[in-house]
């Protein structure tokens, strides 16, 4: 064994802002090291999480949706950039318990 | 967990539980793990998450660590210590493999009304169903499902390409990629363990991504992190 192997990171520290720790709190909660003899406890009812968000494209009311959507487009003016801004600001990614169904998602609690 | 010779930067941080119980080292051999006494009825909160990151978090600043999935319980110390005396060889190999490396996560996303508009504009038979739905006032609702049935294998596709696209262009960067759990209204969620030397050239990376991608995708970078999805089974 040998002493400390890693001396980077000074930015990772116990102070992580809660705002980020919600923007990879699935990785906490179905990631990292299992020990398959210990128990698990229960992670029902943790407000912050479905931590099985399956975004599915699929399902009727997601195609309902996507027809919808579509009817209400404007196709004549141009904006293929629009997303673009995005990528200077924050995800527009609430977190998974608030169950947004952005695209027909279904959720389910483990 | 982490190897004995970690330094252990744990004062004033406490276990999750409403009585933010002490931390305890159980060490055995090469190797110490940091636990807290399991309140009884444990139900997990929001805070509780955010005391098991923020232990994982000291410890990862300090030297290398195998973050613990949030929630494990272990009927009593010794039963850590044998884990530890049983697992010492895995735990040893999952150290080493992590030395030095840091977890990237990358999450993107879709303009969605900016997405559809790209469909449609690049697909003539998506424009015209559209627009013959249109003139029959939103068309029947078999027409509509049909219709949006179509689109939503269009987004599909989108998504599955993006997302092979950010991947590919940020992998040969890193020592290992993981997918993450699907997250709502991402395309794509990856976690990349990049070694410490290689995060200027990971970094670099994610600019001609971000201009490569369509203009309607986005991603954003989370981290560095703990090594959380590279210490799990089947790693």
């Amino acid at each position: 064994m040998t002493g400390m192997a890693m001396t980077q990171t000074p930015q990772a520290t116990g102070s992580r802002l809660s705002g980020e720790l919600y923007k990879v709190v699935e990785l906490i909660l179905d990631r990292g090291l299992v020990i398959d003899v210990f128990v698990r406890v229960s992670v029902i009812g943790l407000e912050v999480v479905t931590i099985d968000a399956r975004v599915v494209v699929a399902g009727v009311d997601a195609y309902l949706r996507f027809a919808e959507m579509c009817g209400r487009l404007d196709l004549t003016g141009s904006s293929p950039r629009i997303g673009r801004s995005l990528s200077d600001g924050a995800l527009p990614l609430e977190l998974p318990g608030r169950a947004r169904t952005e695209i027909g998602a279904t959720q389910r609690k483990e | 967990m982490s190897r004995a010779s970690h330094p252990l930067p744990l004062e004033g941080a406490v276990g999750v539980g409403e009585h933010a119980p002490a931390l305890r080292l159980v060490r055995e051999q090469d190797f110490v793990a940091v636990v807290s006494d399991a309140p009884e009825n444990l139900r997990a909160k929001r805070r509780d998450l955010v005391k098991h990151d923020a232990v994982v978090g000291r410890m990862y600043a300090a030297g290398t660590v195998l973050p613990m999935r949030f929630g494990m319980v272990a009927p009593d110390d010794e039963a850590v210590q044998t884990e530890l005396r049983s697992g010492a060889r895995r735990y040893g190999e999952l150290l080493s493999r992590i030395d030095g490396h840091v977890e990237l996560n990358v999450k993107g996303v879709h303009a969605e009304e900016a997405l559809l508009r790209d469909l449609l504009l690049q697909n003539d038979e998506l424009r015209a169903r559209n627009r013959a739905l249109r003139a029959a006032d939103g068309g029947g609702h078999q027409d509509k499902v049909a219709f949006g049935e179509h689109v939503a294998a269009a987004v599909a596709e989108r998504r599955a390409r993006d997302a092979d696209q950010v991947i590919a262009r940020l992998q040969p960067h890193a020592a290992q990629v993981r997918r993450g759990p699907p997250v709502d209204g991402c395309f794509v969620n990856v976690s990349f363990l990049v070694a410490s030397g290689a995060r200027p050239d990971f970094d670099g990376a994610l600019s001609p991504l971000r201009r490569e991608l369509p203009g309607y995708a986005s991603v954003e970078l989370y981290g560095p992190l703990p090594p959380y999805s590279f210490v799990g089974n089947g790693v």
